[in-house]
């Protein structure tokens, strides 16, 4: 402590350790939030489930009553939500199809009331997706300002219809 | 803590004006210097004030449930630190050095 630009470097080096611990103690916050989502979620209509080539096609809609907004903590910058359809098929005995996807910036963002057409296409690996009955799981990461990003998920029960369409039906 | 000694003497051809401008610093007249008891507090000062300020911060964030808040009274609380511990503040020199008499003898 014997010179001014000593003083300046020991002043700034204790603080960067204490902002690092500050951090450290923040991140780990994260392990302690409790969070109660509400969803429902339900398959809408199917809008178009061809067959084309060796693979099944569907474009699906869903109708989405969903509450996200206690997942928020101090330390939450935004959640990644998604809809993934999962089932299981005499080829591959885990299938899982991401088919629409939100960035959740806030906590009036992430309650919901809507129906929507989904993103993108379910398609299969096979052609067994007729009368299959698929999981639909509203996934989301949560992704803090400062730490780690974890996953939270609610499943619900659809089934996909027995016979291809065969023509485009509107949403 | 931190123990420096220390062992001063006027070197030979050192005495006169040399001798005196060194004097001056050591007192820490407007220079840089603080004496050693001033460094040892100073060195405290700083270590708890930002230690308080990281406390005071944290909790001050969870109770508000307010990141920015958190990082704005952390910055604070440093700024406030090196007001006090970076100037050679009065405080520090209480406890002067006390230097051996100088010799002007040449050998």
């Amino acid at each position: 402590m014997h010179s001014t630009t000593y003083r300046l470097n020991a002043v700034l080096t204790m603080a960067f350790t204490g902002l690092i611990a500050l951090c450290i103690a923040i991140a780990l916050t994260e392990k302690f939030h409790q969070s109660s989502p509400e969803a429902d979620l339900k398959l809408h209509d199917v809008h178009y489930f061809k067959r084309m080539g060796k693979n099944d096609e569907a474009i699906l809609s869903f109708k989405l009553k969903s509450d996200l907004s206690t997942c928020f903590s101090w330390n939450t910058k935004q959640l990644f939500a998604y809809i993934k359809v999962e089932y299981e098929t005499k080829k591959h005995k885990r299938n899982e199809v991401t088919v629409w996807d939100k960035v959740v910036a806030s906590k009036e963002e992430a309650q919901v009331d809507q129906t929507f057409i989904s993103k993108y296409k379910l398609v299969d690996n096979g052609a067994d997706l007729r009368g299959k009955n698929v999981t639909l799981t509203l996934a989301w990461n949560v992704m803090p300002y400062i730490g780690g990003l974890y996953y939270q998920d609610m499943k619900f029960e659809a089934a996909l219809p027995s016979q291809y369409l065969k023509e485009l039906r509107n949403f | 803590a931190t123990q420096i000694v220390v062992e001063a003497r006027a070197g030979p051809g050192r005495a006169g004006a040399g001798g005196a401008a060194r004097e001056t610093r050591r007192k820490g007249a407007g220079g840089d210097a603080m004496d050693l008891k001033g460094q040892q507090l100073c060195e405290a000062l700083a270590t708890y004030l930002i230690l308080f300020s990281a406390i005071v911060a944290f909790l001050f964030g969870i109770g508000t449930q307010s990141l920015r808040n958190l990082f704005c009274v952390y910055g604070a609380g440093v700024g406030l630190t090196c007001l006090v511990i970076i100037p050679n503040w009065p405080f520090y020199n209480r406890n002067p050095m006390k230097w051996l008499p100088r010799s002007l003898k040449k050998d």
